[in-house]
């Protein structure tokens, strides 16, 4: 393929249109089905398929890009360049193109397709989140860090960086011929920045090189607000989902549809359960859901979700591993022989780890002793920091049961919530190692 | 009913008495930084009493991949991301102790493999705040959960090694520096406790229980 033939071409995401239908209900699939069935490719996706054309949304399934119609026929495409990454966030735009990730281990693959060529992208890291506008230019994240521009498939990439004192930026999206809207992270206090806390919405006009805030959500560490997926439909009216949730309670966040329009953001609904946006089309909101073994696409029509079939549009692989975390640590070709040392320290089933059910913390022994009446079991003991410095706090008291060497823990705490409901949150699994024996 | 009590850990406090003890033992943690360049099952040879887990209940399958991290440690944000606890010297600042959540697939891992591999080598100055243990996040920009939101990931040491650098600031709460020391004994590659650590993607703090997500 000539350089010629490398030009990129693009477009507007998503096929069709139409604006928004703003339902107050969720409703139930149309269909249960769980897993995908093996869809033969009809072609490779080159200069004169579908996928070229931008011909329908697309979605990958596996290692294939899946092309939907606008009555939901499907056809499976044989990506051009894959190498051995996993394809990841895909993007069409009816008459200009496709583009989508290749998620390789180190830095990723950006391909575009579309009758004026296909293009090749090297990143410099991870790339996420492609997007194409109608007039052929292409929008990207890399490393969440900055995001690239390619107007009109045009190499290098301008890189924009993100807003100041921001920490993050991705999932940008073409919301006009001079402008981006884009997801940013923004610093809270006492968050380790490997994970969400905080996000909003902002836009980026491409010629003055500016940032504007769009939304005003707040989070902290324990109280996190996030954004993710945001679509725009024909009528410019954006999508987004709000997600909240609280880091330390052991329940998932709630999900939220959001609109956005004229600079006003405004909640649309309560969402049932997790579930991200792919789109919109001529029928209402596309929907990535994930069946617990593949992610699926349903069609929101009318108060109904209606089960297109497998596909991930803007959604992360869960099907196949992660290739930048591999099984094996890059720098422990020593582990064999290191293991054989340990084998003297490491007999299997020689150690007796002394794990306990513990239910604590309390500030006097009376308090733990009436617990432990409570609970009734047999052979239960009061224990301090002394005694058992791994599974409680200097100057507190609680109540453990030892258990058998080859419990279950995870079996075992759950039977144990079940049948003293009144400590589920004050019970855990702990070690009564390490410390100094007393009578 | 047995009850055991007495006063606390004398390395647990906050108070000054800790301190002064905790520097008075300043020498013995020095040498023990020496030994830190020596192979970890150099230092596990002088830990009377101690010994490793390395039965498929203490180091158990790590999973490779979202849904096969789902087969093992069950839905994000679910009851088990902190079904088991450990009582750390050093979670929100020096001596600022407190219990790090975890599950219990790894409870035993974290606890005999790691925690008291290092108390039992002296070498719990190594610590520094802060810790992080199970919290329900999702990932940044991802449409997926942490793996701190399953209880199968551990940050340590994160105030001298924040997210997004990609090498290891080994100085402990005693001003020693330990170089990889921690890591090693977390990771696979020395100890074979079998955590994946997150520098190879500069999150030099994290320690994962699972490959492929």
């Amino acid at each position: 393929m000539n350089r010629t033939q490398k030009i990129a071409i693009i477009s507007p995401i998503l096929v069709g249109l139409i604006g928004a239908a703003v339902f107050f209900g969720f409703v139930r699939a149309r269909s249960s089905a769980v897993g995908c069935a093996e869809e033969p490719a009809v072609a490779i996706a080159g200069l004169d398929s579908a996928v070229a054309r931008g011909q329908g949304m697309a979605a990958i399934v596996g290692n294939k890009i899946v092309l939907l119609d606008a009555v939901g026929d499907r056809t499976a495409y044989a990506p051009p360049i894959s190498g051995n990454g996993v394809l990841r966030h895909v993007a069409s735009a009816a008459g200009v193109g496709t583009a989508y990730v290749v998620d390789k281990e180190g830095p990723d693959t950006l391909v575009s397709v579309g009758s004026r060529g296909i293009s090749e992208i090297s990143g410099e890291g991870e790339i996420t989140h492609p997007t194409l506008s109608g007039s052929g230019d292409l929008v990207w994240a890399e490393d969440f860090q900055t995001l690239k521009l390619s107007p009109q498939g045009s190499q290098p990439a301008r890189t924009i960086a993100r807003p100041q004192g921001s920490t993050a930026v991705f999932s940008p999206l073409f919301t006009g011929a001079n402008e981006l809207i884009a997801v940013v992270q923004e610093p809270v206090e006492n968050d380790t920045g490997e994970d969400d806390s905080l996000n909003n919405l902002f836009r980026y006009d491409i010629e003055s090189d500016t940032w504007t805030r769009l939304t005003t959500f707040q989070g902290t560490s324990e109280n996190w607000s996030v954004v993710r997926t945001p679509v725009v439909a024909r009528d410019g009216l954006v999508y987004f989902l709000r997600l909240r949730g609280v880091a330390s309670e052991a329940r998932p966040p709630s999900f939220e549809l959001w609109s956005l329009r004229d600079d006003v953001a405004s909640k649309v609904r309560d969402l049932p359960k997790e579930m991200y946006l792919a789109g919109v089309s001529s029928a209402g909101l596309l929907w990535n859901v994930h069946d617990g073994t593949e992610w699926r696409l349903f069609q929101e029509k009318g108060k109904g979700l209606f089960d297109l079939g497998c596909g991930a549009v803007m959604v992360d692989p869960r099907a196949q591993p992660d290739p930048d975390i591999p099984r094996e640590d890059p720098a422990s070709n020593r582990r064999s022989a290191r293991q054989g040392k340990d084998a003297p320290n490491s007999s299997a089933g020689l150690v007796d780890a002394e794990m306990a059910i513990k239910v604590g913390d309390f500030s006097t022994r009376q308090e733990a002793e009436a617990v432990a009446e409570r609970l009734g079991l047999p052979g239960l003991e009061l224990i301090t920091h002394r005694v058992a410095p791994y599974a409680i706090a200097p100057g507190k008291w609680g109540v453990v049961q030892r258990l058998p060497a080859d419990a279950d823990l995870t079996l075992v705490i759950e039977e144990f919530h079940r049948r003293f409901p009144e400590y589920s949150n004050r019970s855990w699994i702990v070690s009564l190692s390490g410390g100094t024996p007393s009578g | 009913m047995v009850s055991f009590e007495g006063p606390s850990h004398p390395e647990g406090g906050r108070g000054p008495g800790p301190r002064v003890r905790w520097r008075a033992r300043g020498a013995v943690a020095a040498v023990a930084s020496v030994v830190l360049l020596a192979p970890v099952t150099a230092i596990a040879g002088h830990m009377g009493g101690w010994t490793h887990d390395h039965s498929s209940a203490g180091v158990p399958y790590r999973p490779h991949g979202y849904n096969d991290i789902v087969r093992v440690f069950g839905q994000p944000c679910g009851p088990n991301m902190q079904g088991a606890h450990v009582w750390w010297p050093h979670i929100n600042a020096p001596w600022d102790g407190g219990y790090q959540g975890h599950h219990p697939y790894i409870v035993r891992n974290i606890v005999h493999n790691i925690r008291s591999h290092i108390s039992a080598a002296h070498n719990e100055g190594a610590w520094y705040y802060g810790q992080y243990g199970g919290v329900c996040k999702q990932r940044t920009g991802g449409s997926g959960y942490s793996l701190h939101a399953f209880g199968a990931a551990v940050d340590t040491n994160t105030a001298r090694n924040p997210y997004g650098q990609c090498s290891w600031n080994g100085v402990g709460v005693n001003g020693v520096a330990y170089g990889t020391y921690l890591p090693n004994v977390w990771r696979e590659s020395e100890a074979g406790h079998n955590f994946r650590w997150g520098r190879d993607w500069c999150d030099p703090h994290h320690f994962q229980y699972a490959t492929g997500w």
